[in-house]
């Protein structure tokens, strides 16, 4: 695993949490077409890479699972947020708002002196 | 916090395995279900609904791979996975398990249970609160090497000066005489002043402590006794508390009962504890011992500067008594193992030895399996095992032997210590401290794991060197020997053979020492002599002579009694009274610099009775008493060592026996009686007239009695005992043994060292053969075709044996070689434990490398049958 994927753990994360955040209880396989969906298809990443992250997520007691139904009758395994992950979801989506507002900064010097 | 619940969760993964893969499967499933179905609905053809589907998951099993390394720790899980197989291997091959377990189990058991004794012992903190603060505090003089006792009042300066400390109390070892009914007997026990139980912070579980009043005269009447002895003696009857005891012919108030398991760790067999009182004692007179406590944060060097400054000052108060008398504080826990500490540590080095040579032994063993394991070991690497994973298999396997034996080890441990309990002659303090606990337990884990470790690296660093093509090709487990693979196993069995011999060399010095002992002459008749104590409750000389009269007399009246004499102590290990000695030819001598002598106080006929051979002038007779000329008769040791060259009969000496008051002639000098064992030295003593000797109020007036009887001196103690009672009706007889029966004490730590270190020996012995007999049986294996060739071409059964032996042989004198330089070394270690044979006895040392080199040949002998029974035929045709 590169340094690339690590950030690419740690977004996913992120993604992971606000997903079930705005939509609920969802199977992985949702979770992927949504991440890439809202993505605009701009994060082409194997599905498989979702998987050990919900994996740690669970291990991390920030998301539960439990096998239910699909909406087309098929087994499915439902992740959903727990208290602990919403709360992680908060901090660090405050976290990652600082990151971006000072990278942005830093990439556009010319409006910083205007 | 969270990354140690994943951690948790991670943990609790290794185990239920299936049902967490069926899972992660299902999900999968799913998850392609779904994608096909979302592609099958874009239009895709089915085909490439499922290729689309999957080069987007990123094929499933790499998927769940990763996913399994996330779900679980992969280190943890081949290791268990190593565990798993290892107890395969291990079901797999009984036989070569059961020994390597044995053998590991016997190195484990006898380290396990020396060195809880070492821990019991030396280690373990005392059982008191607040330990680390519990000092003696001894005396040290120019003339000793050792810490000696104290006097009663320089322990009282010294208790009313010291500010480092929070109690001194001092402690006086003493036998009393108990009655029971009318029965009388003598119980251990101690005068100690009345903070005693404050030094070691423990209170009676009934009744009170001393009161501090209670040293003084007219309150001293009180006694406290240990639980057992209320339980055993008094029947565990709580209104014992308050009741009088008669305790010396006089009645002692019981004023509590200490705690069930309260004992005095530097007298463990002390039972009733009664207050010191030290008004009368003078301060040249040393007899106590005394411990303390220190403040908290005090430490060792502050109490001990705090001591070396009053000691000063009391040298300049009192130059007489005290001029170069220091003060040493030593840590309780140091001075309650000080006789035992080197003995113990020379057997924890053995029991060492022993499992070193056992570890060689299953490293061994592990080898020859490991010949058999090429194949499998090649394959798993030709299947991409890389070498670390393939010497953690090895280490694992063999940590896993290591465990067992570890169990097995801790029980035979366990028994051990039992049979160290029952055998151990009483010499070992704390022995009932002794037991299997958490620092032995870790212990033994400890050197389970490092010796598993030790024997598993040596066959895992053959991997390293296996050629996978060769392995392969020759596919049969009867693998040709590397010629350096037979290196390892033959140095392994040079390095068993060395350990065996210095353990052998050990324990034939201490045979030899013991034998010696055995025929060591202590200087009289030891058969046929009873021996006793007697401590009469008298104050007077007058009466103490009448007494001591009586009982002569009405002794030597009894039946087959030849003849009967008093002394103040009886050879061996009777108590020591020495002081100094000043000749009339150096009148002038400081006495604290002047030679140190044993005084015994004795009859007339003692010498007659105890056949010590008188050299030369005469024995004392009836006419030396009091007011008569002063007598001494010296013995050899004395006359030679302090008038060398000259007839010491008729020359005069001062003794501190009274204070260098008198000058007394040596009228006579007899051959050296060995006082404090057969293992002490001739120590120059001086025999004085009892009559001489008495004062009115001396502290106490006990003496020995010693009768020379013509027949089994046992059978004598029912007469004696009632004449004893006919003289006084109070009076016990203190510990009546055969003189015999007292010089078996003072060998018995030599014959327990002895047993102890033998049964080491034998075992190393034992494993060197065991070893030594694997490693000839697989060079007969190995060279099965070579010695078929050999036959074939006309070579005799006896040349086929001369190879093997030779072979062996050849390993058992480089084996002697090392060992003997080694041992050589080693054994100046344990001269404390030796007694008339130096620590590099020739015999001893030529004794056990003949007896090693014998077992050497006999563990050879059947491979080297085997040998020559090898039918050619066969032999080539299985190639």
């Amino acid at each position: 695993m590169g340094e690339r994927a690590d950030v690419w753990q740690g977004t996913l994360a992120l993604m992971v949490l606000k997903t079930l955040q705005a939509l609920g209880p969802l199977h992985g396989y949702g979770i992927a077409r949504r991440i890439e969906q809202t993505s605009g298809d701009l994060l082409a990443v194997n599905y498989g890479t979702l998987y050990p992250a919900l994996l740690k997520l669970e291990q991390e007691g920030y998301i539960s699972s439990e096998w239910g139904t699909s909406d087309n009758n098929r087994k499915a395994k439902y992740y959903k947020l727990t208290r602990a992950g919403r709360k992680q979801l908060e901090k660090e989506a405050r976290e990652w708002e600082q990151t971006t507002e000072i990278l942005a900064r830093f990439l556009a010097p010319g409006k910083e002196s205007a | 916090m969270r990354q140690l619940r994943a951690l948790f969760f991670r943990l609790a993964a290794l185990f239920r395995k299936p049902q967490r893969d069926r899972d992660l499967a299902a999900e999968m499933d799913s998850h392609l279900e779904m994608h096909i179905k979302d592609n099958l609905r874009s239009g895709m053809s089915p085909a490439e609904a499922r290729r689309q589907a999957l080069i987007k998951l990123g094929g499933i099993e790499q998927t769940k791979e990763i996913c399994r390394d996330r779900r679980s720790l992969p280190f943890f899980e081949t290791i268990l996975q190593d565990f798993r197989y290892g107890a395969r291997m291990l079901r797999k091959n009984p036989g070569f398990t059961c020994v390597a377990v044995l053998t590991l189990a016997l190195g484990i058991g006898v380290n396990t249970a020396i060195f809880s004794i070492v821990n019991g012992v030396l280690l373990q903190p005392l059982p008191y609160p607040q330990p680390e603060q519990l000092v003696v505090v001894a005396r040290t003089a120019p003339r000793f090497d050792h810490p000696v006792p104290v006097s009663g009042p320089n322990f009282l300066d010294w208790r009313a000066r010291a500010r480092q400390f929070q109690f001194l109390a001092g402690f006086d070892g003493r036998g009393f005489t108990v009655m029971f009914g009318n029965e009388p007997e003598n119980i251990l026990g101690a005068a100690v002043s009345p903070n005693f139980l404050s030094v070691l912070e423990v209170a009676p579980i009934l009744g009170r402590d001393f009161l501090e009043p209670e040293e003084h005269t007219g309150n001293d009447r009180v006694a406290l006794i240990t639980h057992s002895f209320w339980k055993k003696r008094l029947g565990g009857d709580p209104g014992w508390v308050g009741r009088t005891l008669t305790i010396n012919n006089q009645p002692f108030t019981v004023v509590g009962v200490l705690p069930h398991d309260f004992r005095y760790v530097m007298m463990g067999d002390a039972q009733i504890f009664i207050p010191l009182n030290l008004e009368k004692t003078l301060r040249g007179e040393n007899f106590m011992s005394v411990i303390g406590r220190v403040k908290p944060g005090v430490s060792l060097r502050q109490a001990q500067s705090e001591m070396d400054s009053i000691a000063r000052a009391l040298e300049k108060e009192y130059p007489a008594d005290d001029a170069e008398q220091g003060a040493i504080v030593i840590p309780m826990l140091t001075r309650v193992g000080h006789r035992i500490r080197e003995a113990l540590l020379i057997m924890l080095a053995a029991v060492g030895l022993v499992l070193l040579i056992a570890c060689a032994n299953v490293g061994n063993l592990l080898l020859a399996q490991g010949v058999r394991r090429r194949g499998e070991i090649a394959v798993r690497s030709a299947l991409g095992a890389c070498a670390g994973r393939l010497v953690r298999q090895y280490v694992t396997e063999s940590v896993l032997l290591g465990f067992l034996g570890c169990a097995l080890g801790l029980l035979a441990g366990h028994f051990g210590l039992q049979a160290f309990r029952v055998l151990s002659p009483g010499n070992v303090p704390r022995l009932e401290e002794v037991q299997i606990n958490l620092p032995v337990l870790l212990f033994s884990l400890g050197i389970s794991l490092v010796a598993s470790i030790l024997f598993g690296l040596v066959p895992a660093s053959r991997i390293s060197r296996v050629n996978l093509a060769d392995c392969l090709k020759e596919g049969s487990a009867r693998a040709t020997s590397g010629a350096d693979r037979g290196l390892v196993r033959r140095s392994l069995v040079v390095v068993e053979i060395a350990l065996s011999l210095v353990l052998l060399a050990g324990a034939g010095l201490a045979v030899r020492s013991f034998i010696k002992l055995l025929s060591a002459d202590p200087g009289y008749d030891s058969r046929n002599l009873l021996t006793f104590y007697l401590s009469p409750l008298i104050r007077k000389a007058a009466q103490a002579e009448d007494f001591y009269r009586r009982v002569l007399e009405r002794m030597s009246a009894i039946p087959g009694v030849h003849s009967v004499a008093m002394s103040h102590s009886i050879p061996p290990g009777g108590e020591e009274v020495d002081g100094p000695v000043i000749t009339s030819e150096h009148p002038d001598m400081d006495p604290n610099h002047a030679p140190d002598i044993v005084y015994n106080p004795i009859s007339p006929n003692y010498f007659r009775t105890m056949r010590v051979p008188l050299l030369a002038g005469r024995e004392f007779s009836s006419a030396d008493v009091h007011g008569a000329s002063p007598a001494v008769i010296l013995n050899e040791a004395a006359a030679r060592s302090l008038f060398p060259g000259e007839n010491a009969v008729g020359l005069r000496v001062k003794l501190g026996a009274d204070n260098l008051a008198a000058w007394w002639t040596i009228v006579g000098v007899v051959a050296d009686e060995r006082y404090f064992g057969w293992d002490s030295d001739r120590s120059p003593t001086a025999y004085l007239p009892v009559s001489q000797i008495l004062q009115d109020n001396m502290p106490d007036y006990d003496a020995a009695i010693i009768l020379r009887t013509n027949s089994e001196p046992f059978s004598f103690l029912p007469a004696v005992r009632s004449t004893m009672t006919s003289i006084d009706n109070h009076m016990a007889l203190l510990g009546p043994e055969t003189m015999e029966q007292r010089l078996g004490h003072t060998f018995a730590p030599h014959r327990f060292n002895m047993a102890l270190l033998t049964a080491f020996a034998s075992l190393a012995l034992l494993l060197a053969a065991v070893g030594i007999y694997g490693v000839m049986a697989q060079f007969v294996a190995q060279r099965t075709h070579e010695i078929g060739i050999r036959m074939a071409l006309g070579a005799r059964p006896i040349e086929v044996v001369r190879l093997v032996l030779g072979q062996g042989v050849r390993l058992a004198l480089l084996g002697l070689a090392i060992g003997i330089a080694v041992a050589a070394a080693a054994t100046r270690l344990i001269r404390s434990l030796l007694y008339g044979v130096t620590a590099s006895d020739p015999l001893t040392f030529v004794f056990v490398a003949t007896l090693l080199i014998c077992v050497v040949l006999l563990a050879c002998l059947v491979p080297a049958r085997r040998a020559m029974r090898v039918d050619p035929i066969v032999a080539l045709r299985h190639e």
